[in-house]
Parts: C-alpha cells; structure tokens; sequence
C-alpha cells in the first residue's frame, strides 16, 4: 500500500487527475455500456418469447379447428341419408350404402364399391381439394378408397389402429404411391342405428393447408415455425425435404424441446426457442429464431453506445486536461510563491479571491502566515539589534564608570607636567615614560573609533613597549617586524597591545625580564596573521588546553550574542571581540612549548580591507 | 626673523613648549609667551605674532575663542593648536578658523617641528603684512618719545605705503588699513579720550584716509606726551618695585596690570613706553642680574640660582643666561671671579 502511495507520489497532482479522471468516465462509460446491452438483450428476448409462444399458440389453434372442422363435415358423407320411415320411394342406391356395407348389411360388390369410391371422391371434389384420399375401412379388412384399387402397404399407419372412438392425427409421413407428405386423420365411423363403432374412416390430408396456415405467420426475417409431432417427427417445416422425417435425422436434433422459452446453442449459432403443444394433436408449434436476428437491433444499439463512449471520451481526453488546469492553477501559482519564500523571500504577494474555495483560503492563509511571519523576523531583529545595542550601552557605561574613577584630564595633566619638566630638567627616561604614559592611556580609554590601522594599533604597542623596555632596563628586548604594506589594514582597537601586555605579564615578568617578544605579520589567503611570539616559560599541556577552550568557549558565547566581559583586556575579552567584529574563524589561536615560549596569532581579514584602500 | 606667541596657563608645559621652539630655532624667530588667552590676546596687539601656538582650555579667554577674536579681526595669523582633548567639537571648531596644525597633548617635539614647518610655509604670504605691522607697532610705541610733526610724518608714510598696495595687495592694505584703525581708536578708548574724528568709510579717497590716520594720531601722541609728564610715573615705580622683589614668582602679564589697575592689552604697550622693554624682557634682566650677583657672591650650584631667581628650571636658566650675557653661567662665574 505504501508502495502505490510513494509511487503515486512520484507523479504530478495534474497528472493524478488527468488519469483519475479518464478511468472513472471510461469506467462509467463502459459500465453503463455492458448494463445496458444486458438489459436491452434480455427485454428482448422475453418479448420474443412472448410474441413466439402466442403466435404459436395461435397457429396450434388454428391447425385444431381445421382438423375438427375437416372431421366435422366428414361425418354427413359416412352417415349418408337417414332412411324414410315406411317407404322406400326415395330409396336411393347410393343412400345408405357406406352404412349398409359397414354394419354388414350389403356386401361389397363391385358396383357397391364403385358407388361408395364415387360418394367418397364426390365429397373431396365438393368440400376439400386438399384431400388426397379417403379410405373407409372396415375391422373385417376390407377398405374402400376414393383413390380406387390402390394397393396400400401393410404398413399404412392408420391401417393398424385399434378401432376405439379416438380421433387419431397420423403426423407427416411420405404417402403411398405418390411420396408426397402427408397428414392422416383416423375417425370412427359410428352405426346410424345402434351408434357402435362400425368402421374407420381415413382423411389422407397434403399439407398444402398446413402450409397455408404456417406460411401466413413469420417471425422475424428469418424466424421459423416448426411443428413437431409427439413422437419426434417432423410434422411441418418450411423446408418440405424435412417434413416427416424424425427429428433425429435432421439438423433439428440438437435442439432440446423439454423446456419453453430457451436460448440454445445448435451448430454454431444462437437460437431463441419456444413451443406451445396442442391438446388436440399433441404436436408441439416450435419458434425458431436466430439470435442474431435480435442482434441486429442490438447492434444498433451497441454501435450507438460504442459512438456515445467515443465521444465521451474525446470530450474526456479534450476536458479533463483544461479543467485539471483550470483547477490546478491556484495550487501551481501558491507553488510559486512558496518556492520564493523557501528562498527566503518574504515580500512575495499571493493573489487571491475571496470565496469558500479551499485553494483560495489557504493562498490566503499563507500570505497572511508569511506577513506574520515577516513581522515576526522584524521583530526578533529589531529585539536582537535592541539587545546588542543594550549590551553595548551596558559596556560603554562600564567602561565610562571605570573612566569616570580618575579625571582623565588630571592624569594626561599631571604627566604632561611631568614629561615638561623631564624636558627642562632634561632627563629623557622621565620625559619619555611620561609621554608614553599619558598617550597610552589617552588611546586605551576611547573605545571609538572601533577599527583603526594596523599603524595606530603598532604606534600604540611601541609606546608599550617603550615604556616595558625602559622597565626591565638592558634586559628586555623586543621587535616589531611587520612590512609596511600590511600598515594600513584595519582591526579592532586595542587588539594586539593586550596580546604583548599578556606576554609581558607571563612570559617577562617570571624572567625579570630576562625575555623577548618578537611581533611580525603575515598574509594567509584572504587573512592577515599577527604573530607575538615570547621565549618565556610556556604553559604545560593542561593549562593550554584550558586557554583554548575557555577561547573557544567565549567564540561560542560571542556567536550567541551572550557573552559578558570578564576579565578586562585579557586574551579572551580581545578574541570576544574579535569573533563579534569579523565572525566565528577570526580571532585568536595560542600555542606554547613549556621552556621555549607562548606564540599567540590573531587572525583578521586581511584582502577585503586592501581592496577597499586601492579602490 | 619672525614672532610666535606660545599660550598655555599650565607654567611647567608653557617652559617647555617655549623651549622646544627655541631649541628648533632660535635664528629664525622670537618667542613670547602669554599664561591665558586675554594676555595672549594683548600681547597679539603688541607683537603682531605670525604663529600662535595655544592651548585650548585656558582661563580668562580659551584658546579657540582667542582664535576665533584674531580671526575675525582679521588679524593674519597661523595657528598650531596642543591640546589634551582630541574632541571632535574642537576640531571642527578650529578648522573652520583656519587651524591646520592640531597636536595632542603630549607634545612631541618632532610633531611641533614639523608643525611649525608647515606653519612656516604659510608664512610667506603674511610676510609683507607683518613688516607692515611691525613698523606700525614701534610707530605707536613711539608715541610720547618723538615729536608730534616726525611721529605725524612717520605715520603718513606708513599710510602711504600701505595705500599703495592698491594694485598689488587690495586684501592686505584693506586689512592693514582697518587693523590700524582699530588699533589706534582702542588706544584713544583705552585712554578715556573724545573720539572727536568721525569714522571713514573703508572706499574713501587716499588723501581723506591719510588725514583721518594723521588726525588720530595727533589726539594720541598729544595726550600721551601730556600723560608722561603727569601721574603715570608713580604707577611705573611701583610695578617696578614689585618686579624687583618679586621676580621669583611666576610674574604674569595679567597680574601686573591688575597691579596697575590697567587692561592687559594697555599694560602692556603702556610698560613697554614706559621702560622701553617688554614686561617679559624687563623681568629677564632682572633675573639674569640677580644670577649675575649670585653667581659671583655664592657659591650656589647654577640649579639653587636657578630657582633662587625665578627661572623654572636648570637648562632653561643656562640657556637665558647665554643669550642676554653671551656666556654660560659657569663661564661667566670664571671669567668675573679670576
């Protein structure tokens, strides 16, 4: 899950929405699609169904009063006239002769015969063409047929039937001699006198009325009606080379009719297919349409669904990428404006609309965190400025208190007066420590300006470092060594006298000034280095290793803006300052060998300043 | 040969300013000194300085605002201040009077050599302003001592002189003509006179401005004749008196003529007409004469007679001595006592 989740991630919004977008309308599209070619098949297909089991229990219908009908009008010419009462005027030769030889009253003679083929072939001629034969039968065995002397086959189906008072309906078979198809019809012929069955009358019918019936009634372009008799033949079908053969040796086979209102599958085609069975006959009226005579109205309708998803989706491809940009627009432009402000730029202005647009309130929300934010930063500025400012107050007012202690005009006074009469007197020892005197405390107690020259910084320390060597008398020595170019670089005030002073204090003093300080400047890349350099007793490890971290210590505070000076001009209060003034990197670094001597480098920017002087 | 007035109250830094610019060069100038800015300031209309060296905080009248009066009067002047303020405000103050020269307190005496180098370099240009001025001030010094019609004929040739540098000079002859004018009518005011000449305005014709001078003139040197007859003597004796027993002390120009119950500026040029000497060079003589005295009648070390007669310090005693005398003092001590 989280996979997809990062994979996703990996993606524009844009995109996300674009893709997004696309599924759900083709899914949409697609579904709808399926649901409705379901239904639309499956509406039809009932109504199908419907409309082919009514038109084929019509059909039924129709084929039973035919048959009725048929066997109806049949039963005058068995009867034939009803015998008068007492007379025999109206005697008619051929009256009564089907009754008479059938009740046994007449034999069959020739002539006899002749007369009732007449009768039966007078019937055909007047009532049904479509007859193509009637034989009368009687249970002894004899027969008479309106076809005359016909030799019909042991085997006639309707020659073997029980003589009972069923109707019997032959199904199709081929007939004898002409092998034309044919429906046979069995009907009990009845005694006028005592109504017992006398005989049997056979309808030999062509199925051109049959024909007539089916052939009236279509189902769709290519739908078929087919009866088939309860024994599995074939009784009717449109094509006449199947009629009458078992349904097992045509094509006809495979279809199950077990069941109304199937779709099956025969060959290689679809079928719809329903039946209806008639009482009378007991012959089944199947409808048979292939499904893809449905299917051209579904088609249509698949086409016209297909045209709509083609359309849809073009309207999709064309839409979605200008409505994901139109909604993306906001997110693009807040995207901007956030990258201007994680460079750092505050002052950007976000646009926006009022309004319940989410993008628009939180465009909103985010120009006013940034204003805020902006405000915030100005003020914790302005508060650290205040701070530092205060800080500095604090130290000046320090500083000023430590001056205010002695009147500093008295003391420059009282050695100046000093150094005068050093002067007169002409002692020069006096008349230098007193003027050294009076300039070095005249410099050390203006902290301002807070950068002076290399050269001021220099001219102060050999003051210094006059007043030292007249001290220690022969024994001290010292020596600046610092080219003339690295003079005009600037530094902070009173940075490097401190630095000597310290070596004084624990280099020379120890030695009774038995020592020297050594004072040079080299350049390093961008820096300036000054180097003040003592061979007196050094410091062990422990005592170095303090130094250093109380340097790095004070750097740290210094960084943090909450350094407080401690001790006045010691090493520590000048690499405060220095750290403050040119950053973390400048500053002081110290060095000692135990017996051999103090190094201590205070390191400035050095290139800056020079290009400064040259321009 | 040029003048520069040193002022500074602080005596001890006073002595040795002025002996730094001695040791510098005593062949190409004098040196006067003045204990506050008032003195200072009246010693200016005396000496007619080309270079004021001063200090800034001084009693009476500080350093820039004597600056500032010398200035304004047009007076022409270098100036080279020491001062123990390296102040921002003073400064700025002083350039804008024309200060190039500002040395901090202590004075090295390679910083005041160079200064007084520039300085000197500027003087070219008031050269010819001073030689007029130093010959209107022994004029003026003259007044009482000559006859009205020479110092009358004298001071129109000055005048003459003076209204011809119409082509050459117009700023200086503008300027001379109008620091005679104040100088001459501060006298007539110092003396209490009618002022019975009316003021001429600066475009005047020449023989009118001629006139005019002639006129003040001849108020002053009438009255000045008529004073010296009068009461001023027994003023003169008693400031002598006083210098005679007090010539240890520091003796200051300002105490004098508080003595006198004179101005500053009208003791001074009222002492020098009276004793033909400077305050200054009268008290020196006296100094050098009791020394003289010691030197012979003790056997004091030069540093006891230094102080015994008022000189601030050993050096500065042997260099005095040398000058007035010609000898040093162990040399003269030799000479005479042989």
């Amino acid at each position: 899950m989280n996979r997809i989740v990062r994979y996703l991630y990996r993606y524009s919004i844009k995109r996300k929405m674009i893709v997004a977008f696309l599924t759900v309308s083709l899914l949409g599209v697609v579904t709808i699609a399926l649901s409705a070619q379901h239904y639309y098949t499956k509406a039809t297909t009932k109504d199908f169904f419907n409309i082919a089991s009514s038109s084929s229990a019509s059909l039924n219908n129709q084929i039973d009063r035919y048959f009725k009908q048929l066997i109806q009008s049949t039963s005058a010419v068995i009867a034939g006239p009803l015998p008068s009462v007492g007379g025999r005027l109206s005697a008619n030769n051929e009256a009564g002769m089907i009754q008479a030889w059938l009740m046994g009253k007449e034999p069959l003679t020739s002539t006899n015969k002749l007369i009732i083929e007449d009768t039966l072939r007078r019937y055909i001629a007047i009532n049904y063409s479509e007859i193509e034969s009637l034989i009368l039968l009687k249970p002894d065995g004899e027969l008479v047929s309106s076809n005359g002397r016909v030799e019909y086959r042991p085997d006639e189906p309707w020659l073997h039937l029980p003589f009972t008072d069923k109707q019997v309906v032959i199904p199709t078979y081929p007939s004898y001699p002409y092998q034309i198809p044919i429906v046979s019809l069995a009907v009990p012929v009845f005694s006028i006198e005592d109504t017992s069955i006398i005989g049997r009358l056979v309808i030999n019918l062509s199925l051109s009325e049959l024909k007539e019936i089916m052939g009236k009634t279509k189902i769709g372009e290519t739908g078929t009606f087919v009866i088939v008799s309860a024994s599995d033949t074939i009784v009717y079908h449109p094509d006449s080379s199947l009629v009458g053969k078992p349904i097992s040796q045509t094509p006809l086979n495979d279809i199950n009719l077990n069941e109304p209102d199937t779709v099956q599958d025969v060959g290689s085609l679809d079928y719809l297919i329903t039946f209806t069975r008639s009482d009378f006959t007991e012959w089944r009226n199947v409808a048979v349409v292939p499904l893809q005579e449905m299917a051209a109205g579904l088609n249509l309708a698949t086409q016209s669904m297909l045209i709509v998803m083609l359309f849809l989706f073009l309207f999709v491809i064309l839409v979605v990428p200008i409505l994901t940009r139109f909604l993306m627009q906001p997110v693009v432009r807040l995207k901007k404006v956030i990258h201007e402000v994680e460079r750092g730029n505050l002052d950007v202005r976000v646009e926006f609309h009022p309004g319940k647009d989410e993008l628009q309130s939180l465009s909103r929300s985010f120009g006013q965190m940034t204003a805020r934010l902006k405000t915030l930063i100005d003020d914790v500025y302005r508060y650290q400025l205040r701070e530092m400012q205060l800080e500095v107050r604090q130290k000046d007012a320090m500083i000023k208190a430590l001056q205010g202690q002695i009147n500093p005009h008295f003391l420059y006074n009282t050695l100046d007066i000093i150094r005068s009469i050093a002067y007169m007197e002409e002692v020069p020892r006096i008349e230098k420590i007193a003027g050294n005197l009076a300039s070095f405390f005249r410099y050390t107690a203006k902290l301002d300006p807070l950068e002076v020259t290399l050269r001021e910084e220099i001219e102060h320390l050999s003051k210094y470092l006059e007043i030292i060597d007249i001290r220690f008398m022969q024994n001290f020595q010292s020596k600046v060594y610092v080219n003339e170019k690295f003079m005009p670089a600037r530094l902070v005030k009173l940075s490097l006298q401190p630095i000597v002073e310290n070596a004084v204090k624990y280099a020379v003093e120890p030695k009774n000034g038995n020592a020297s300080i050594l004072v040079n400047a080299f350049d390093e890349g961008d820096d300036l280095v000054l180097e003040v350099a003592d061979n007196g007793p050094g410091m062990p490890a422990e005592k170095l290793e303090f130094i250093r971290s109380s340097l790095l210590e004070v750097a740290e505070q210094q960084a943090e803006g909450r350094y407080a000076a401690r001790d006045s001009l010691g090493l520590a209060n000048v690499h405060a300052r220095l750290v403050l003034q040119y950053g973390i990197g400048y500053g002081i670094t110290i060095d000692s060998f135990p017996e051999r001597g103090t190094v201590v480098s205070i390191r400035i920017p050095y290139k800056k300043v020079k290009s400064d002087n040259e321009s | 040969m040029y003048h520069i007035l040193v002022a500074e109250d602080e005596p001890w830094i006073r002595s040795s300013v002025v002996e730094m610019v001695s040791r510098i060069g005593v062949e190409s100038f004098t040196v006067s000194e003045a204990t506050n800015g008032e003195e200072a300031w009246a010693l200016i209309q005396e000496l007619w300085p080309t270079v004021l060296i001063t200090d800034i905080m001084m009693p009476k009248m500080d350093g820039l605002s004597l600056i500032q009066k010398i200035h304004d009067h047009g007076i022409p002047m270098n100036f080279i201040i020491i001062s123990g303020y390296d102040n921002f405000q003073y400064a700025q103050k002083a350039i804008r009077y024309g200060v190039t020269e500002y040395l901090l307190k202590p004075v090295d005496i390679e910083q005041l050599k160079e200064a007084l180098r520039r300085a000197e370099e500027g003087i070219g240009s008031l050269k010819d302003i001073s030689q007029y001025m130093s010959r209107f001030q022994q004029l003026v010094n003259a007044f009482g001592e000559v006859s009205p019609q020479t110092a009358g004929r004298k001071m129109a040739d000055l005048i003459d002189s003076v209204l011809k540098l119409k082509m050459i000079n117009p700023a200086a002859r503008l300027n001379l003509l109008r620091i005679f004018d104040w100088k001459l009518n501060g006298m007539i005011k110092e003396l209490s006179l009618e002022q019975p000449v009316p003021s001429i305005p600066a475009e005047a014709e020449d023989p009118v401005i001629v006139r005019y001078f002639n006129q003040l003139t001849d108020i002053l040197i009438l009255h000045l004749s008529k004073q010296s007859m009068t009461n001023t003597n027994h003023i003169i004796k008693k400031v002598c008196d006083y210098l005679h027993s007090h010539y240890r002390k520091d003796l200051s120009l300002t105490e004098m003529a508080q003595l006198a119950n004179m101005s500053i500026s009208y003791f001074s040029s009222w002492f020098k007409r009276c004793t033909g000497r400077t305050l200054v060079q009268y008290i020196q003589e006296i100094r050098i004469e009791k020394a003289k005295q010691l030197l012979l009648e003790t056997q004091l070390k030069n540093y006891e007679i230094a102080e015994r007669v008022g000189f601030a310090t050993q050096p500065y005693f042997i260099r005095v001595f040398k000058n007035s005398v010609g000898v040093s003092p162990n040399a003269f001590r030799k000479r005479m006592g042989q």
